[in-house]
């Protein structure tokens, strides 16, 4: 009698586990496409008329998300020919600082990133600022094997500064881009939209394409992956 | 270290861990232990590097065809081994995978033996452990992050970190201590058996 209470109770926490994980999994993977409009055309890629509308909604500071958009970044030709132009589809960047107002750490490399990226989206030049971020990333630190995941040494000495030194190789001026990243107005939109953000994403990365909904990306997948998750949001219109 | 022929809490430790140690051994010669702990390995290793990216792999697995189902699954296992992995990253989930490969091997053998069930509910929290302890907390894909988001709202994406990493290591520690008692148990059943013949 003793040991069926026993293998009752075994067998109840196996359930109870697998119940748990299922609900995990299906509150995080399976959250409904809100009928997305694009927030922002500047920060898009492809027509406006397209078939598909695909939301990448990301944080400079989160290092599974830079994998995904460096991924894309190195393959921009092959992505533009086969995905933007070959399937119809339009791309949305939403850049937020989703890890400044909601993560473990008030770090500021979240709400510099963004506003470095608002700043230079205000100038029209939202693609050259954010690919030049995620090269400065890439070879100042992820590269060398800092801040790529939980496990690895954390990003220590981010200042403000790196980000203004962006803006200065797109093309601003150091002062100007400097004032815009610290003003009001900027803060503002940028907490808005990570609101906005909030709302459905669960964490970053976090996409939308289409009907297929995901979040999170492995740090050590590649640009296969990328078109698993390209192919994934064609399948699912 | 004794006092008054009364053995220090070290010293049995220590005694402990020695009979444990040959518990496992007599375990390993085995060919049930090799058993259960090739295909703990292989299941368990290759589930929690799927769950690497958070839910991302299982959002995949639902809607690629075969092939990328495949390739999913075949990249999670030859994670194992190290392949296009962090080495840090890879290192975490080769110890609690191994640990819990060694464990559940133990238990295999030790349920023949005595029907040890307790051992088997302590792998049970391991797993669960070390699943939670998965995904990435910075950027709030961790498993355990909806859950804190439910208890604590938005304030549960800011501890998810700290919470992943302590209970990772929950996992180590009990799985470390379940091999402890394991193996103790292992030893008595070794010595019984000895008797009996």
């Amino acid at each position: 009698m003793k040991q069926a209470g026993k293998i009752v109770r075994i067998v109840g926490l196996v359930v109870v586990s697998v119940a748990v994980l299922m609900l995990i999994i299906l509150s995080a993977a399976t959250k409904p496409s809100s009928g997305d409009k694009v927030w922002d055309s500047r920060t898009t890629v492809g027509s406006l008329n397209a078939k598909n509308y695909y939301v990448q909604y990301t944080d400079l500071a989160c290092p599974y998300c830079s994998v995904f958009s460096r991924n894309l970044m190195d393959n921009f030709e092959e992505f533009k020919r086969d995905y933007i132009e070959g399937k119809d589809i339009l791309y949305e960047v939403r850049v937020t600082d989703f890890l400044y107002e909601y993560g473990e750490h008030k770090t500021g490399m979240s709400r510099w990133g963004a506003a470095g990226t608002y700043c230079a989206t205000q100038e029209d030049k939202f693609w050259e600022y954010y690919h030049a971020a995620l090269k400065s990333l890439w070879k100042d630190y992820h590269s060398k094997g800092i801040g790529v995941s939980k496990e690895s040494p954390m990003i220590e000495d981010m200042t403000k500064d790196y980000w203004v030194k962006i803006g200065e190789k797109v093309g601003f001026d150091k002062a100007e881009f400097a004032s815009c990243m610290d003003s009001g107005e900027t803060v503002e939109a940028i907490q808005k939209n990570t609101a906005k953000a909030a709302k459905s994403a669960n964490g970053m990365p976090y996409f939308v394409f289409n009907k297929f909904v995901s979040s999170g990306f492995d740090n050590n997948w590649g640009w296969d992956y990328v078109k698993e998750y390209l192919d994934a949001g064609l399948r699912a219109n | 270290m004794t006092s008054g022929g009364k053995k220090s809490w070290l010293d049995k430790w220590l005694e402990g861990l020695g009979l444990a140690f040959t518990g496992l051994k007599s375990a390993m010669r085995t060919r049930r232990f090799w058993g259960f702990f090739v295909l703990t390995f292989i299941i368990f290793g290759t589930l929690l590097n799927l769950l690497g990216g958070g839910t991302a792999s299982f959002s995949l697995l639902a809607v690629s065809g075969f092939g990328g189902k495949m390739k999913i699954i075949l990249d999670a296992f030859l994670g194992l081994f190290g392949i296009g992995q962090f080495f840090l990253d890879w290192l975490v989930v080769f110890v609690v995978t191994f640990l819990q490969a060694t464990l559940i091997g133990a238990i295999g053998v030790a349920w023949k033996r005595n029907k040890d069930q307790e051992s088997l509910q302590s792998s049970g929290i391991v797993a669960g452990l070390a699943i939670l302890g998965s995904g990435c907390p910075t950027c709030g894909t961790a498993l355990i992050t909806p859950i804190l988001a439910t208890i604590f709202s938005t304030g549960g994406y800011a501890i998810a970190g700290v919470i992943s990493r302590v209970i990772t290591l929950l996992s180590v520690i009990v799985a470390l201590f379940a091999l402890y008692k394991v193996g103790n148990g292992l030893n008595g059943c070794r010595l019984n058996l000895k008797e009996k013949k």
